[in-house]
């Protein structure tokens, strides 16, 4: 039993160390499961999750279609966009926004304190938003 | 690792595109594309959120194409770069949703590829990321110990480990299952 117990240790360390479609096996290995049923049984185990996994990832792979070559042209021209000119275009569609906001509130009647308050948000959100973005476009080492 | 150009063709390709030839930088993303989608449906088993890390990564790689040193496959370099954004996505998430652990991403079953095998993507679904993530390099791509210790800034040790845990898991798991052929 200690025995199987190693060579199912040393099984899972060729398996995972060789292709699932691999049948090569040490000689050693190959002798304890030519007379061992419980870890032959265990080894086909093995090689059939492997041999799963496989197939499973080529299934995969040539079920995507690769889109056509405007989408990778739009990716591009996205990507280089500078990110502070897309922060530039945030801010000024939030800014238009809320001073549509203070425009209606201040005709529809709400008084100084709405206006105050929609004020402050108008000045303090780009303040708020632009630390963030910044730290998040400095690079990191991919 | 399989790739469409050959190493030489590809190279070329990166030189061009980082000359500003859109046309070679269209066509490296266009053939790099597959092996980047495929590579987050089997890690994330999310085909919607897979779509969205992929353009995510591509993003990335087009504004970060000069730190490409040419020292592995382009599509290796995009898994790293996927591979760290995907990490920092399972942060965001954890930090929103707290209490949930990044061991579980919870893949929806409405975004679940119909390619993945049923028992399969559940066993893998019950994988710590941390166990997933090498599994699907060995097993899917066939990257080395030594390529997915560097792929992943991790002691090829560590890796080895995983590879060793994950697969004992996923033996487990199937094993466990009505549906596990393993039984």
């Amino acid at each position: 039993m200690e025995q199987c117990e190693r060579i199912r240790r040393e099984l899972n360390e060729c398996f995972v160390g060789m292709s699932p479609w691999d049948e090569s096996l040490p000689e050693d290995l190959r002798n304890h499961l030519a007379g061992c049923a419980g870890c032959r049984e265990y080894f086909r185990e093995l090689r059939e999750i492997g041999v799963r996994l496989a197939e499973m990832g080529q299934r995969v792979d040539s079920a995507i279609r690769v889109p056509e070559r405007a989408y990778f042209e739009t990716l591009i021209d996205r990507a280089k966009m500078p990110v502070p000119i897309l922060e530039l275009l945030a801010f000024i569609g939030a800014g238009i926004g809320i001073l549509t906001g203070i425009a209606v509130a201040f005709r529809s009647g709400y008084g100084f304190p709405v206006e105050v308050f929609l004020g402050l948000i108008a000045v303090l959100l780009p303040l708020l938003i632009l630390p963030v973005s910044l730290k998040e476009g400095i690079d990191r080492e991919e | 690792m399989a790739n469409h150009h050959s190493c030489a063709a590809e190279v070329r390709l990166v030189h061009q595109a980082r000359q500003g030839d859109r046309e070679a930088l269209t066509r490296l993303l266009q053939d790099n594309y597959r092996i980047i989608l495929g590579y987050f449906i089997k890690v994330t088993l999310d085909r919607s959120w897979a779509e969205d890390l992929t353009q995510e990564t591509m993003l990335r790689a087009i504004q970060k194409l000069g730190a490409y040193n040419g020292s592995s496959h382009f599509s290796t370099w995009l898994i790293a770069i996927g591979t760290n954004l995907y990490r920092d996505e399972l942060r965001r998430r954890r930090r929103i949703v707290s209490g949930v652990e990044e061991s579980n991403p919870e893949p929806s079953a409405a975004g679940g590829d119909p390619e993945l095998d049923i028992d399969l993507r559940a066993a893998l679904g019950e994988l710590s990321v941390k166990l997933r993530i090498p599994l699907v390099l060995k097993f899917f791509y066939d990257y080395s110990y030594e390529a997915i210790a560097r792929l992943l800034k991790l002691p090829v040790g560590t890796v080895r480990s995983r590879l060793h845990n994950g697969i004992r898991e996923m033996q487990r798991i199937m094993g466990d299952s009505p549906d596990g052929r393993t039984e």
